[in-house]
């Protein structure tokens, strides 16, 4: 194979607290808007929470033939979202799939062989909502039948006065607190693994080719697209279902409370109102807004194979750069150098001059800490031409399905010409070309940045194609 | 779930296998066997686990799989369980 192959996207899939389809979820980054909800009130139950607020998804999920009853409940929502996701981007690519297999309900791409396609997902943490729901049911269901048990044996004592009907209701109450599935899920194991969500897109196109998957927290999205580029750059395969998913939502509120307990989501100083509260790049942002997930699923096909079939070529992916700060776990190197060189690798892999990107999708998080150190590196590298926004200025936080979800708002804002505005930039922290309006301006090339916990730092390039 | 009969239990057995198995004639014969007459496999078995114990509100202990044969032989599970005597079966 030749390393001469150019890379395109032709097909785009979202699913998000903003729209289950790209047109709509387009439409609404268009129109800067947000949403924001208090927590589950539950939540409360178990912890003393910093942040109250997060960005819920809502109806999230539609019929599909992919997708029987049965198999939902073997999937968790990570995989779900990113079996709707892949379903879009690969009718918007026009790549049609047909059933191969009616007893296991397995298809296949009509127009691909499955030995040449792969698959490349992103996820922060996998299918953990499935392995605290089969942890709860493996920790708590036991004892819950023993209090019920001690419950029912005080109301039925002999003596059985007012102090025994009391502590049965409150061991009652406990037991309320305590929610759990109503069985095992044999599958939980095949629904935890970091690497399900690639199986089952895998498993439900027979893709056959490479199907890896990226761990790199908030980077992964974009680590899984970059890796994809380089697999049909480098013909390991000539499509590519690249992206990332992310669903971060439990009965206790487990995942919430971790990044709370390390003070990262938003906790605005003084009353505001509640779309008003998470501000990347804003004097007064706090932190970032935590998101129940999502997904985003890109279809990468190889240019000349796609311009053959008469594909959509919505844009080039044109170049890749990852580093890592080795500097902690959490926190970014405030020097910021890693971040440059991640770019610097990037576009030097783009064949792009940095003088050249009119749009950056910024990792844009609202952290008090991390905001500074981007823009720093923004402005070192690109000065202060480039067009800037934060997608989670909308969304939220998704994870290991941000950098993918960004990667779709860069593709539709280098097809349409414009991008959304970056939300609650009103005291901007830097001296950058935040995006407030969404006015159409020239876009030849835009990068995509993600930076994660773990210190990944992960760049990609995309460029209007044949430019 | 309470008070069901040989006949509710059965209706459900067969609304899962067909479910589950995906089966094109839709509800099985009672006699038809799960893995030679309805090409059920390993997994199979461990998503029709999981729908039983759903549906009949009761846990399977591994162990008793083996019982699970035929549609009839699962609906004498059943009923049998919901007594308090599929163990000893």
């Amino acid at each position: 194979m030749s390393r001469e192959r150019r890379v395109v996207v032709t097909g785009l899939g979202v699913v998000s607290s903003l729209g289950n389809r790209v047109e709509p979820f387009w439409r609404a980054c268009l129109e800067g808007r947000t949403v924001v909800e208090p927590i589950p009130r539950a939540w409360t139950r178990y912890a003393p929470l910093k942040s109250s607020l997060w960005s819920p998804l809502g109806d999230w999920d539609r019929p599909t033939p992919l997708m029987t009853r049965v198999e939902r409940k073997q999937m968790d929502p990570s995989s779900q979202m990113a079996l709707l996701a892949a379903e879009e981007a690969l009718e918007a690519a026009g790549l049609e799939t047909e059933l191969a297999d009616r007893k296991r309900n397995r298809h296949r791409i009509a127009a691909c062989d499955g030995e040449r396609a792969g698959v490349f997902i992103g996820t922060g943490v996998g299918g953990i909502h499935t392995l605290l729901a089969s942890a709860s049911f493996t920790f708590l269901s036991e004892a819950k039948k023993r209090l019920a048990e001690v419950a029912a044996s005080l109301r039925g004592a002999a003596e059985a006065g007012d102090a025994a009907d009391e502590a049965a209701a409150q061991l009652e109450q406990v037991r309320s607190m305590l929610p759990t599935p109503p069985v095992f899920n044999t599958f939980s194991v095949s629904m935890t693994m970091p690497n399900a969500v690639s199986a089952q897109l895998a498993l439900k196109f027979g893709v056959k080719g490479p199907t890896p998957t990226f761990t790199c927290a908030c980077a992964s999205g974009t680590t899984a697209l970059g890796q994809a580029l380089r697999a049909v750059r480098e013909g390991a395969c000539d499509l590519a279902l690249a992206g990332g998913a992310e669903y971060l939502s439990d009965e206790y509120g487990s995942c919430f409370r971790g990044f709370d307990a390390v003070g990262a989501l938003v906790r605005p100083a003084a009353p505001m109102p509640r779309e008003a509260v998470n501000r990347p790049f804003d004097d007064d942002r706090t932190g970032f807004l935590f998101a129940e997930g999502g997904a985003a699923v890109l279809a990468l096909e190889d240019l000349e194979r796609a311009r053959a079939r008469g594909a959509p070529l919505l844009a080039e992916v044109r170049g890749y750069g990852e580093t890592c700060d080795a500097y902690s776990a959490m926190v970014m190197d405030p020097e910021g150098r890693q971040i440059v060189r991640a770019l610097e690798l990037c576009l030097a892999d783009a064949g792009v001059d940095a003088g050249d990107v009119d749009y950056l999708n910024a990792h844009g998080t609202g952290t008090p800490a991390n905001d500074p150190i981007e823009c720093r590196a923004v402005r070192e590298l690109f000065g202060r031409r480039v067009r800037v926004n934060s997608t989670k200025s909308l969304l939220g936080h998704t994870l290991g399905a941000s950098g993918a979800i960004e990667a779709v708002v860069t593709v539709l804002s280098l097809r349409d010409g414009r991008t959304h505005p970056s939300k609650n930039v009103e005291r901007p922290i830097a001296d950058l070309a935040f995006v407030t309006r969404p006015e159409p301006f020239p876009i030849r090339h835009a990068v995509s940045q993600s930076f994660a916990f773990g210190g990944q730092n992960a760049a990609v390039a995309f460029s209007q194609v044949g430019a | 779930m309470k008070n069901l009969d040989r006949e509710d239990v059965t209706r459900k057995v067969q609304e899962i296998l067909a479910e589950v198995l995906n089966l094109a004639e839709g509800r099985p014969d009672p006699d038809a066997r799960l893995i030679e007459d309805l090409g059920a496999e390993s997994v199979d078995m461990l998503s029709l686990l999981l729908e039983f114990e759903e549906a009949f509100d009761s846990e399977i202990p591994d162990e008793d799989l083996p019982q699970f044969v035929t549609v009839r032989s699962i609906v004498d599970y059943v009923l049998k369980s919901r007594t308090g005597t599929a163990r000893q079966a």
